[in-house]
């Protein structure tokens, strides 16, 4: 568990985006970690990565960011 | 979203020579591998945990609903904007319950009680501005990300902002 502190210091240095990016993470782990897990075998610091890529990338589409570098 | 559909490689099994009935080489298999080839690519180099990964990453693409990234917003908006006042009213709640609690009853419900007062105290703050509509599910959220997140995650989300992921 994290504390508020340790997650203020976090919010001070990356905005609204950096919690967006770390709360839609916690989301997807804790709701696909079982069917993911499961369907694609991966173990747990592939599937955190995972999640945060994805989380990255959604949230890059709502802000209408493209999610490659040209 | 099926324009931010990643596109797949050709699979590792597809590298195996097809043969038509005459003996052969099928057009296909030839195609296939001569275009990866031709971006610089080798065969043998694709590792099949990548072709793995990507398969997750589609997944998780098309799992969440439109409705669940607009909690995250509005959880991350007004836990933004309201930061201090929360960080203050959980200091006033520490400095009230002063007398060590964990020293009580254990470190770890100490722990987990301390997760559920700080959902609880955010929830306070930022409840009121969330739609009714999504207030079960923006709580759930809210909760979840509480009481599930680690520093190590926190690592990693940096490691990702930076870019150097």
């Amino acid at each position: 568990m994290v504390t508020l502190k340790e997650l203020d210091s976090f919010v001070k240095e990356y905005g609204k985006d950096g919690l967006s990016l770390l709360i839609l993470f916690c989301h997807l782990k804790s709701k696909y970690e079982s069917d993911l897990r499961q369907r694609f075998g991966l173990d747990e610091e592939e599937f955190n990565r995972t999640c945060m890529e994805v989380a990255k990338k959604l949230l890059k589409i709502c802000q209408g960011q493209p999610t490659k570098k040209k | 979203m099926d324009h931010i559909r990643i596109q797949r490689r050709p699979s590792i099994r597809r590298k195996k020579k097809m043969l038509n009935p005459d003996g052969s080489l099928s057009n296909f298999s030839v195609n296939r591998s001569s275009n990866y080839l031709k971006k610089g690519r080798s065969l043998r180099s694709r590792p099949e945990s990548s072709v793995v990964k990507r398969e997750a990453i589609n997944f998780l693409l098309q799992a969440p609903t439109s409705g669940e990234i607009r909690i995250a917003y509005i959880i991350a908006d007004n836990l933004y904007t309201n930061r201090d006042h929360i960080t203050q009213l959980f200091e006033e709640y520490q400095r009230r319950n002063n007398q060590n609690i964990s020293g009580k009853i254990g470190m770890e419900t100490a722990q987990a009680s301390l997760s559920t007062i700080q959902t609880e105290l955010a929830w306070t703050v930022i409840g009121g501005h969330v739609p009714k509509e999504l207030q079960k599910p923006a709580k759930e959220m809210l909760a979840n990300f509480m009481n599930t997140l680690t520093s190590a995650e926190i690592a990693l989300a940096k490691q990702f902002l930076q870019g150097r992921e």
